[in-house]
């Protein structure tokens, strides 16, 4: 029998569940890499790459920015975290998928609605990169935060309060403490996306600012040294395991809690309840509403064309009749969420488990977000070239690889929850006689539920976004909706780049429905 | 057998097992993700040897060339379509191709160089400085015609280029400026700096950011000699059929930019894939080229479309630099030129 066992107890700290996870890192993220450091790397490289022009400056904007951004995020996802994760309103599911579909939009749709948006001196600077940080990752907070606080027993604050605690330090001493493992998470999170931003810092940082992924990015393709390159993402991720490795051993245990979320039924009460939420969604809103208007607007007029060209009753121009087959692309990318979706979510709630258990195996679950894409892409190109291995092109190299990149964010989202799980119910149920299996489906899941649709949700969304590998990887018969508009806004002209707008209003009115859609079915 | 005879036998229907080996189903043209043909481009050739073409497009020409040399002897498919002349000596020294020149078809004299029996020119495309007529009339001034011109003062804050450090037509001309004022270029962008020159990351962050055109303030920017065209093809409203283009072109900016394709070493098919190289440069697939990739034909005598004839201009003298030399200097140009602008 199963039960009488700790959940998180050190004996059992062989990660059964999470073998499924590391094969599909070992696979697509460690291996390639190796394979690639294997055929690339110089010797004499190693040392002296660190001092060839550039890579100074990189490391050291990476970490400035990266500790900037976690924190300009972490203010910024305060107010609505608290809002959403312990108010009950109207239109709150609405909300939530409003204020997480900025992560998925692509980065050079973003990019273009800022720099329309900011005023001109602010362009390509420091602040720039800050806002669309903020703007990206704040959702990674709430994400991340609000399933734990949701569960925070009202009844505890009640009792805090009742003791003579006031509001204030009802809050700091009774939910701090549960939600810090959630929210450290978090910022550990929120850390890594920006030090290793890649399309924010090329076209908001302006050209003289690069991270090591864009220094990365640099080398191997404009400078071709692949060989320095290779040293650089080597050496970013051995640095991130590390330092994951050890904030994992540094955690202290999560808080168990008494049981599972109870008491959300308050209305939105107060002023700043309100004030909060609204200013939140405008700031995502605007950005949005700007990219709405852009696909209504060709050359200076307001007119459909972007969405008929879009939708092929119209070719884009010229006698050469170039169409965009954007419902293939839709299909696709759709195709390829579902896939993602199906492998990133139980293999990363296969990973959580064994991280609630023994949280170095955070580590593996955490390095598809300290990687390059490009590097992962020449890995992949050089490594699984061969006979059955032979996987360029295959159709479920890209689902496959999305998966590996969400899986840091499934994991992180239901490890808290896991750590979490009250003892109780699990062993009454193994009292009643029930096996593991049993167990794990009819107390452990239906508890985890909410963390795990979350999730399932962030995997889709975070598959219909990618752009990065996809466009390295996908061909030209599998070009997924965020590639297909890089290609349109490579064009010149006013009905591309119509067309292209229209295209990423499409992808985020998809990525928004299917938010929703989770949130709407999600068991409260 | 050569493939050539195997095909025929093929195709008269007298061939025998050992013919059909050679001769695959499908053939494979690596390229970036800019190659992007009409969908009945290859029917031609299709009907005429059996063999259906796919298209393995992705990434920039950089990660292309990049790719090729990682997997060098075990390419990613049989012909690559798309390395340039400021890449071509790094695909030649990570030995990419097996060298195959086509001579079916005659092609430019000017396209001729390194390269020579490894791989064919396919294209060119200039890449040059663009103006807003609309913009630049508003400000009363003539459009600008030569690098010199874009340094004085009456053009001051009006030039937005891509850098050369993250953007191949940013390297472009980068190159043309070294081409035009060879070791006084630094200079020359010293003085770009003092007319508050504006440089962003990518072409389309120059083009759909900050040209006046698409909606920012700035009437002078880094594109091709062939976006006049696009510019009239893709205008919505249509422009009336006698208007000049709504762009120009600055020609004594432009930097010749020339794309080869080759047979990739380690193929099944090298034979089959020769003749895609020699399909490649036929004046049925060249005559596409325009409108399609928008780059210039390298066959000689292949007509150009009206929309190109009419908006973009001849550029007799282009800039240009060894590929050779822009392999082995181009870091240092880059760092220098990261000191001297940013």
């Amino acid at each position: 029998m199963e039960a009488g066992r700790p959940l998180s107890g050190r004996a059992r700290s062989l990660g059964g569940p999470a073998w499924p996870a590391a094969a599909l890192v070992t696979l697509l993220v460690v291996v390639p890499m190796l394979v690639l450091a294997s055929r690339s790397v110089r010797g004499g490289d190693i040392v002296e790459v660190w001092s060839r022009p550039g890579v100074g400056e990189a490391v050291r904007f990476s970490l400035v920015i990266g500790l900037a951004s976690t924190f300009v995020t972490l203010v910024a996802a305060a107010g609505p975290t608290v809002v959403i994760g312990r108010r009950r309103f109207r239109g709150r599911s609405v909300a939530l998928a409003i204020l997480t579909a900025p992560f998925v939009l692509p980065t050079v749709v973003v990019g273009s609605a800022f720099l329309a948006l900011l005023p001109d001196h602010l362009d390509r600077t420091i602040w720039a990169v800050l806002a669309a940080h903020a703007f990206f990752n704040t959702s990674v907070v709430i994400r991340q935060v609000v399933p734990l606080l949701e569960s925070v027993d009202e009844g505890l604050l009640e009792a805090a309060r009742t003791l003579g605690a006031g509001p204030w330090r009802a809050w700091t001493s009774v939910a701090l403490p549960i939600v810090r493992p959630a929210l450290l998470s978090a910022a550990g999170l929120v850390f890594l996306l920006s030090a290793t931003s890649f399309g924010v810092v090329r076209i908001l940082g302006g050209p003289s600012r690069a991270t090591v992924d864009v220094e990365i990015h640099r080398r191997a393709v404009l400078l071709g040294d692949l060989s320095g390159a290779t040293i650089l993402a080597v050496a970013q991720t051995l640095v991130v395991a590390a330092v994951v490795a050890v904030a994992a051993r540094r955690r202290p245990p999560a808080i168990r809690l008494a049981r599972s979320g109870l008491a959300r039924d308050l209305p939105l009460a107060g002023p700043w309840a309100h004030v909060t939420i609204v200013v939140s969604i405008a700031i995502v809103v605007v950005p949005l509403a700007a990219l709405v208007a852009s696909s209504l607007r060709v050359g200076g007029n307001w007119s459909i064309a972007g969405w008929r060209m879009l939708l092929g009753l119209e070719p884009l121009g010229g006698p050469s009749a170039l169409r965009v087959d954007v419902a293939g692309a839709l299909r696709r990318s759709l195709v390829i969420a579902l896939g993602a979706v199906l492998l990133a979510t139980p293999l990363g709630v296969g990973a959580a488990v064994a991280a609630a258990r023994d949280s170095r195996w955070r580590v593996i679950s955490m390095l598809p977000a300290a990687v390059s894409a490009i590097v992962v892409g020449f890995g992949i190109v050089v490594t699984y070239d061969e006979g059955f291995l032979d996987w360029r092109g295959s159709v479920w190299l890209v689902p496959a690889v999305h998966a590996s990149v969400a899986l840091p964010f499934v994991t992180r989202v239901v490890e808290p929850l896991v750590a979490a799980l009250p003892h109780g119910p699990v062993e009454a149920a193994a009292t009643l006689g029930a096996n593991r299996p049993t167990t794990w489906r009819l107390v452990r899941l239906p508890m985890l539920r909410p963390a795990i649709t979350t999730a399932a949700a962030f995997s889709g969304a975070l598959s219909l976004g990618e752009f990065g590998a996809t466009a390295f990887l996908a061909r030209t018969d599998s070009r997924t909706l965020p590639v297909l508009v890089d290609l349109l806004v490579g064009r010149s002209g006013e009905r591309p780049f119509a067309a292209a707008m229209a295209a990423s209003t499409l992808l985020f009115v998809i990525t928004f429905a299917l938010v929703l859609g989770v949130e709407r079915r999600r068991p409260t | 057998m050569s493939a050539v005879a195997g095909l025929t036998l093929a195709l008269v229907g007298c061939g025998g097992e050992a013919v059909d080996e050679t001769t695959p189903d499908r053939l494979v043209i690596v390229s970036h993700e800019s190659f992007t043909p009409p969908e009945n481009a290859f029917e031609a050739f299709t009907a005429e040897t059996g063999i259906i073409v796919e298209i393995a497009a992705a990434g920039d020409a950089g990660e292309l060339v990049a790719r090729a040399a990682l997997t060098a002897g075990r390419p990613e498919g049989d012909v690559l379509w798309g390395v340039d002349n400021t890449l071509l000596t790094r695909a030649l020294a990570a030995d990419v191709f097996e060298p195959y020149e086509s001579t079916a078809h005659p092609v430019r004299d000017d396209l001729a160089g390194t390269g020579r029996g490894v791989v064919t020119p396919v294209d060119s495309g200039d890449v040059c400085i663009n103006h807003d007529r609309a913009a630049l009339d508003a400000l009363g001034l003539e459009p600008p015609t030569s690098l010199d011109d874009l340094v004085d003062p009456r053009y001051r804050g009006l030039l937005v280029v891509s850098s050369p450090e993250t953007s191949s037509p940013g390297l472009a001309f980068l190159l043309a400026t070294i081409a035009e004022f060879g070791d006084g270029w630094t200079d020359y962008w010293r003085r770009l700096v003092d007319n508050d020159v504006l440089v962003v990351s990518g072409w389309s962050d120059a083009y759909y950011a900050e040209f006046s055109r698409h909606g920012g303030d700035r009437p002078l920017v880094l594109s091709y000699a062939t976006s006049p065209p696009a510019e009239v093809i893709f205008a919505d409203p249509p422009l009336a059929d006698d208007a000049p283009a709504p762009t120009g072109v600055v020609t004594g900016s432009c930097f010749r930019q020339i794309e080869y394709a080759g047979v990739l070493r380690g193929g099944d098919h090298p034979e089959a894939a020769r003749l895609l190289v020699d399909f490649l440069i036929d004046p049925a697939f060249q005559s596409l080229v325009p409108e399609s990739l928008f780059v210039l034909p390298a066959t000689t005598g292949v007509e150009l479309p009206e929309s190109f004839r009419r908006h973009a201009p001849d550029i007799d003298e282009p800039l240009s630099v060894e590929p050779d030399r822009i392999e082995t200097e181009r870091e240092n140009w880059i760092d220098t030129w990261r000191q001297v602008v940013l």
